[in-house]
């Protein structure tokens, strides 16, 4: 018998639960000669912007311990550029694109939303709200429930396309904003993004990122990963999709059997950018191993 | 652009903390083009998570070669790789350096480590000089690194830091010196570090010539979707006049004029 690795996320199904992360695997073509982009479950694009972005200053990345930093600033193309340019070759893709987005106003999240709304071969947009709101001193719209919200709805009232919404782990209680964004009217949840960190050069003195304050992200932010995924889980009732440090299936099996209903591959795709194939194949052959014919029955299993 | 593991035919110091490695490989031996680059797995168990970005040194047959200076914990492991072990290799990456007609004179500008990737050009072009500047001369990578590829010595202009091997000082002033007789129908082509590099830039500028920098920076992925490695090039489409291009994708190869040095 076949093995099903279809799975749902809300109103919408992926032939299986594997992702690529948003800001690692660019707008997928850029993988096209080294995996079958048609394999995967869905991609989530490079944090799009309304206009096009530059991004910060060098340096912007730093390897740590099994882990690495960024702070690229989403040096993107900006969505009218994405629709013209990338969303052709995407479109035609099986696995699911993923629009992921970014703005600096409530406002603007709805101007994006309703420029993706007139595109009818996506999967979904991904909100990223982890980003600073310019109209309210700068507070990151991520880290307070009530921003959070009407980030969510307005994204709401300007498209009718699936609503995921990205969190960001830097925060004292997950679960009061994956409710609150919930309660907005999200379709179903991603997290985490980075965990802010920082890194010295001790001869200099200085940081070694230029925009001093950056994101970890790799294996080493695994574990802290997974934890927060089980407690939003256990939060909220849309689906969730699980995403840190995961580089093998064994990873990424922790994470559905926390409850994840997929996950997405970021920083694995840098230094193997055939993680999400191999994170595939070793999803079947634990299926065969365990006689599980459904990758369903793997899901929110994890026993307490 | 291939992803594969290679296996490790000779893995050499050939001059204090200078390392040659070889291997084996068709496909990447008739794929190369001048200035290209490879990003390694180097595994050792102890966190080298990304790999590591370096140059095509040369290319003989099928035989492929990396030269590379222990700096950091990544390249001191793979100066621990021994014959017969196997290595993730994705490559070659890059642009590389533009072909060039015969009839236009090539000036190699190296400092230290940069002098990486012009043995494949020494060797596939004639009309070529090499200015090659370096600390000491305990680092000399022409010979233990390139010793079979034939030049005349007048092809070569040698400086170093302390003077124990050719002229002491700055190899950007040789450069100038040999522009200075003469600056018709030349081009450079240079590897090294930015400081050196952006002299090249201003040298090249004042005597009219044509420069290609290959650009060093901290990579993360090799292949253009992390934006991690970005230069600032000259773009007079967008509303800075520059944009920041991606040194892995659309480098490592800029010309000399299009780079603006912050
Ligand atoms: C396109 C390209 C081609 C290259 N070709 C060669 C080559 O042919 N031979 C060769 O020996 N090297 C080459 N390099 C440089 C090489 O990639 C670095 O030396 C290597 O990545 C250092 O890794 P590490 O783990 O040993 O050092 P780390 O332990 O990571 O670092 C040691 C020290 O060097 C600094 N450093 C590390 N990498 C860089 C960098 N890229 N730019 C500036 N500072 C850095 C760190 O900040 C630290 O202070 C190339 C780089 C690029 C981008
Ligand atoms: C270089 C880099 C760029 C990123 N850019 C974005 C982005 O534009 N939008 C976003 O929502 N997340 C971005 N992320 C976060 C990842 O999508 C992911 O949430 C995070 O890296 C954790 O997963 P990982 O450990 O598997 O990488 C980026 C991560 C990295 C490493």
């Amino acid at each position: 018998m076949g093995l099903n690795l279809k799975v749902n996320l809300g109103n919408i199904e992926l032939q299986n639960p594997v992702m690529t992360a948003s800001g690692t695997f660019g707008y997928g073509d850029e993988f096209e000669k080294l995996i079958d982009l048609n394999a995967l479950g869905g991609i989530s694009i490079k944090g799009t912007t309304l206009e096009e972005r530059q991004g910060n200053p060098m340096p912007r990345i730093i390897e740590t311990s099994g882990g690495m930093l960024n702070a690229i600033g989403f040096q993107n193309v900006g969505i009218d550029r994405f629709i013209k340019e990338k969303y052709p070759y995407l479109k035609k893709l099986k696995a699911k694109t993923f629009v992921n987005m970014t703005a600096n106003t409530v406002e603007e999240f709805g101007v994006l939303a309703k420029k993706i709304d007139e595109l009818d071969q996506i999967g979904g947009v991904e909100v990223n709200i982890s980003c600073p709101n310019i109209k309210a001193g700068g507070i990151n719209m991520g880290t307070d429930s009530k921003m959070a919200a009407s980030v969510v709805r307005e994204v709401k009232k300007n498209t009718s396309h699936h609503v995921m919404v990205k969190l960001t782990p830097n925060v004292t209680d997950i679960k009061v904003i994956a409710k609150a964004v919930e309660e907005a009217g999200a379709d179903s949840i991603s997290l985490i993004n980075t965990l802010v960190g920082m890194a010295v050069d001790i001869k200099t003195r200085k940081s070694k990122i230029a925009n001093v304050i950056s994101g970890l992200s790799g294996p080493a932010v695994k574990p802290v990963a997974v934890k927060l995924i089980w407690e939003v889980v256990n939060t909220v009732k849309i689906p969730v999709v699980g995403i840190g440090g995961i580089s093998t299936a064994e990873d990424a099996l922790e994470f559905l059997i926390v409850g994840a209903s997929a996950i997405q591959v970021g920083t694995a795709n840098f230094y193997n950018p055939r993680a999400t194939i191999e994170i595939l194949e070793g999803l079947k052959s634990y299926m065969k191993e365990n006689k599980i014919n459904d990758i369903n029955e793997v899901i929110g299993t994890f026993e307490s | 652009m291939f992803l594969k593991n290679i296996v490790v035919e000779k893995n050499k110091e050939v001059k204090s903390d200078h390392f040659i490695m070889s291997f084996k490989d068709k496909e990447i031996a008739e794929d190369v083009r001048k200035g290209q680059f490879v990003e390694l797995k180097i595994n050792d168990g102890l966190g080298n998570l990304l790999r590591k970005p370096i140059s095509i040194h040369d290319v003989y047959e099928n035989k492929v070669s990396l030269l590379y200076k222990v700096i950091g914990k990544g390249t001191k492991a793979l100066s621990k790789y021994k014959k017969g072990e196997e290595l993730s290799i994705l490559g070659p990456l890059g642009n590389g350096f533009p072909n060039i007609a015969d009839d236009k004179e090539i000036l190699l500008v190296a400092g230290g480590i940069g002098f990486a990737p012009f043995s494949l050009i020494m060797r596939e072009v004639k009309n070529w000089k090499l200015f090659y500047g370096f600390r000491d001369a305990s680092e000399f990578l022409l010979e233990g690194a390139t010793s079979d590829i034939h030049y005349e010595n007048e092809q070569i202009f040698i400086t170093t830091d302390n003077g124990s091997m050719g002229t002491k000082g700055f190899v950007t002033d040789k450069l100038e010196e040999y522009l200075r007789e003469n600056s018709q129908n030349k081009i450079i082509f240079s590897c090294g570090p930015n400081i050196m590099m952006k002299k090249v830039a201003e040298i090249a500028n004042q005597y009219n010539v044509v420069s290609y920098l290959s650009l060093e920076e901290y990579m993360g992925c090799g292949i253009g979707v992390c934006a991690g490695c970005v230069a600032k090039i000259k773009n007079p489409d967008k509303p800075d006049g520059w944009e920041f291009k991606k040194v892995c994708k659309d480098g490592p190869v800029f010309r000399g004029d299009e780079i603006i040095w912050d």
